[in-house]
């Protein structure tokens, strides 16, 4: 749908930059014509081009999207391993987080220009897919941060109520003690090797 | 030809090529083409408006009454 939509408006630019192509030299013979080619030649295309990045940029949060590149295949599998302290299988299959922008919703930095960060780093990485080797195994850019666990989590009744928590908290909130030192498993790829997957979802 | 025209003309090919790669990247969608269409594509999108704005800037700031180019100059 907004690849059709994103093809007219396209198509629509090339035609009318085509058309103000052929009569400029009229156009040029008047003033205020002057405007009509700039907004052919440079609004509409530009406004499509921007459209396009909007729609590509969106896109590029969704799961499948991650998971198209071979080096992440075992990290989408691994959505589907019948682990209960498996932080990624969890979240997925109890539906706690979003199953269209999954990976996304761990793997952003929940801070002003996370995203934008975030979205560089995947631009890289798409480099790396083409242009090279990633070099295994993979690894975070930096220890998995607490701020994105609590973006979700802190405050909240579940969090809060668990003893661990209260006592550890300032520790976990200033990052000295990381929430993966007790829920120790982001991925359980060991269990994607072995097929050990839960049988209500499919990987 | 006139040279305001050619380069309004030079300007709105290069808009036009890299309208035609964006639609080439969109037909053939992967996280490459992706990456095509915001550089490639919309980067000469952006540089042919660009070169389009310079061209017409000197006219855009004369008189407004007058013709960019002569009437006689039109079909030449
Ligand atoms: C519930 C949150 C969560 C979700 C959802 C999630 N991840 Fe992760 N991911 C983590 C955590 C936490 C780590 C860090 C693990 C560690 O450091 O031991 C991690 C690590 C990684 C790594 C680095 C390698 C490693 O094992 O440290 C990759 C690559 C990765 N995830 C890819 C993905 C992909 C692809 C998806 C979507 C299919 C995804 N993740 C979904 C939490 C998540
Ligand atoms: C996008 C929001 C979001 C993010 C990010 C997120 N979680 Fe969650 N998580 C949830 C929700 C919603 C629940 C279900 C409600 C609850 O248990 O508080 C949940 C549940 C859990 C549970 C209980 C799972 C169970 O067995 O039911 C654990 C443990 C957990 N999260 C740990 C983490 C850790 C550690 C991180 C960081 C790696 C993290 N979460 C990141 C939203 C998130
Ligand atoms: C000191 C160890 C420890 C650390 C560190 C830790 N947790 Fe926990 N967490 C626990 C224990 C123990 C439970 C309870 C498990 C159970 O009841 O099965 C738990 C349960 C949870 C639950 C589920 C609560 C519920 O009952 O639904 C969430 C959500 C959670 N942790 C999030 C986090 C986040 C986010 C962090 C990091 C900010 C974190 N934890 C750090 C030990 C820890």
């Amino acid at each position: 749908m907004e690849t059709a939509v994103l093809i007219v408006l396209i198509v629509a630019a090339l035609v009318v930059v085509a058309a103000t192509w052929g009569s400029a030299a009229h156009l040029l013979q008047r003033r205020l014509a002057l405007v009509v080619l700039l907004l052919a030649g440079v609004a509409l295309p530009l406004g499509a081009s921007a459209t396009g990045v909007f729609v590509g940029v969106k896109r590029s949060s969704r799961t499948s999207f991650c998971v198209e590149c071979h080096e992440m295949t075992a990290y989408g599998q691994s959505l589907f391993v019948d682990n209960p302290d498996a932080l990624s299988a969890v979240h997925y299959q109890k539906r706690l987080i979003s199953r269209d922008e999954t990976c996304f919703a761990c793997h952003t930095d929940y801070a002003m220009f996370g995203d934008v960060k975030a979205k560089l780093n995947g631009l890289l990485h798409v480099w790396v897919h083409y242009a090279g080797e990633a070099e295994a195994p993979l690894k975070l850019y930096q220890p998995y941060p607490n701020h994105n666990c609590l973006h979700c989590h802190d405050d909240a009744r579940s969090f809060m109520e668990v003893d661990d928590h209260q006592t550890e908290l300032a520790k976990l909130r200033d990052d000295t003690t990381s929430c993966l030192s007790c829920h120790e498993v982001g991925h359980d790829l060991a269990g994607v090797t072995t097929k050990n997957f839960w049988l209500g979802a499919t990987p | 030809m006139n040279a305001v025209v050619q380069k309004t003309r030079r300007a709105l090919a290069v808009v036009f090529v890299g309208l035609v790669v964006e639609l080439f990247t969109i037909l053939f969608w992967s996280p490459l083409m992706f990456v095509l269409f915001a550089s490639v594509g919309a980067g000469l999108v952006a540089l042919g408006g660009l070169f389009l704005v310079v061209s017409l800037w000197p006219s855009l700031r004369q008189n407004p009454h007058a013709a960019v180019i002569a009437d006689d100059e039109a079909d030449r």
